[in-house]
């Protein structure tokens, strides 16, 4: 809304309109900085009993952000048992207020799409906070070679920030 | 993220305040100062390393990044250099074109994931020459599963136009055109919110690649959707001269406009850049956790087997 300038006299109701759509338009702005990102993993394949290296990546998060989405998808020829887990990498599940952000299914012949959405009103919001190292991680546990490929995401939401 | 305000709502009926005014002044340059001053946002890109070894083409042990647009600021803010080499005791070395950053070493463990890292800011100076990151190794080595994360930080506040907040000019009894003052101290903190509102181009960064991608054949990254807008894409090949690699990005439910980019190899040993911008299309009514809505990114190799390719995608 374009300023509405004064004329004599001045009007309070104006006045307060002016301030209004200021204070608006920076809360609009503000929010226009919260924006998703993904964190995502990649495997052509995944052998059983594969190194957790061979099967994982790992990153310390700079800036504290908002777990949204952890998404699996996987593509094979049998039923697998499949998982994806974050986790703390030392192990430190405080990090992750003692959640468990994990996934576990069971692959087809085809391609298998699992999400957990933690944006639900009700449920439990989980922060990556800032300084802590988050691994994402495959598992196959059943044997074989899950012939792939593999795909991970965690979507994460951040903000603006002043440093 | 604060909540703007101001303090007091005048309505008409009431005395004009002047110590109410200024109240209000004073609150709303607050507000609009940590907006500005909210301008840096964080991501990091991912550059796969896995079967390097010390005799790799340089161009294959080098991430190259640039700047999406001339004033657009990122700044590499930190470094995580993870490797499993097939041996113990090798030193690979990680290395920037900027030599005032203080280069970081890593002494390989055999099959276990080692990793190395540094807090030591780099400017990413340029939307036409690139930043680079080299890694070596002056023994024997072949890196089993590694990768080089680069954690970015961009700086809304530098997109060549003014960032500069709003100082108010307070009123008391002796203000002469007291209207005319508050036309003043109104369009001056308009103009400081409108500046707030213009330099709103954030920057996310993701990296998508793959080495050794044969002719004809494509890698196709799949992520679900969310709120962003895509600004532009920079693809880096390197592939024998004659080929090219096709670089696509694309949202199943058309959210925004598909972004293409073919790059055509230069040499085996050499790295060949370009770049396409975006309808900056915005992205927040889709979703995530609908497949049908998920956003693609697909490297195909076009005629030349791929050596590497990687296409570095900037969110807003």
């Amino acid at each position: 809304m374009a300023l509405t300038p004064f004329t004599s006299p001045i009007s309070l109701t104006q006045l307060r309109s002016n301030f209004d759509d200021k204070t608006a338009t920076l809360l609009t702005n503000a929010r226009a900085g919260a924006k998703d990102q993904v964190v995502s993993l990649y495997l052509a394949s995944l052998t059983s009993g594969a190194s957790e290296f061979s099967r994982s990546v790992a990153w310390t998060q700079q800036d504290d952000a908002e777990l949204r989405l952890l998404m699996a998808r996987v593509t094979d020829t049998g039923a697998r048992a499949i998982g994806l887990a974050l986790t703390v990498e030392n192990g430190d599940t405080l990090f992750l207020v003692d959640h468990s952000i994990a996934l576990s299914f069971n692959t087809v012949n085809g391609t298998t799409d699992q999400r957990t959405d933690y944006r639900t009103t009700t449920g439990t919001r989980v922060r990556l906070l800032k300084g802590v190292r988050y691994r994402l991680a495959f598992t196959n546990t059943s044997g074989g070679t899950v012939g792939g490929p593999l795909i991970a995401n965690v979507q994460l939401r951040s903000i603006r920030r002043r440093a | 993220m604060s909540v703007p305000y101001v303090p007091h709502a005048f309505k008409d009926g009431d005395n004009l305040d002047l110590e109410k005014i200024n109240d209000n002044l004073e609150a709303i340059s607050r507000s609009i100062q940590r907006n500005l001053d909210a301008r840096y946002t964080y991501s990091h890109i991912r550059f796969d390393l896995d079967g390097l070894t010390e005799s790799s083409a340089e161009v294959l042990r080098e991430l190259a990044i640039r700047r999406r647009g001339a004033n657009n600021a990122v700044e590499v803010f930190a470094v995580e250099l993870v490797i499993v080499g097939d041996g113990s005791g090798d030193v690979w070395t990680l290395a920037c074109s900027d030599t005032t950053w203080p280069s970081i070493t890593l002494t390989t463990v055999s099959g276990e994931e080692v990793t190395a890292s540094s807090n030591i800011p780099v400017g990413v100076t340029s939307n036409s020459a690139d930043l680079e990151l080299t890694l070596s190794c002056s023994s024997t080595s072949t890196i089993t599963r590694g990768y080089l994360i680069v954690h970015l930080r961009c700086d809304r506040g530098n997109q060549g136009s003014s960032h500069a907040g709003y100082f108010p000019t307070l009123v008391t009894s002796a203000t002469a055109n007291l209207a005319g003052t508050l036309d003043t101290e109104l369009t001056n903190l308009g103009s400081a919110v409108a500046r707030d509102t213009a330099n709103d181009t954030d920057l996310r960064a993701e990296l998508y690649m793959v080495r050794s991608l044969s002719a004809g054949s494509s890698r196709v990254f799949r992520v679900p959707s969310g709120a962003r807008r895509i600004q532009a894409v920079v693809g880096y090949v390197v592939q024998a001269a004659g080929g090219s690699v096709d670089f696509e990005v694309a949202s199943a439910s058309g959210a925004f406009s598909t972004v293409t980019l073919s790059v055509n190899g230069a040499g085996a040993t050499s790295r060949a850049v370009d770049s396409a911008g975006a309808a900056g299309d915005v992205i927040d009514a889709d979703d995530p956790t609908d497949s049908a809505d998920d956003e693609t990114i697909t490297i195909t190799a076009a005629t030349q087997t791929a050596v590497l390719a990687y296409l570095i995608v900037y969110w807003s």
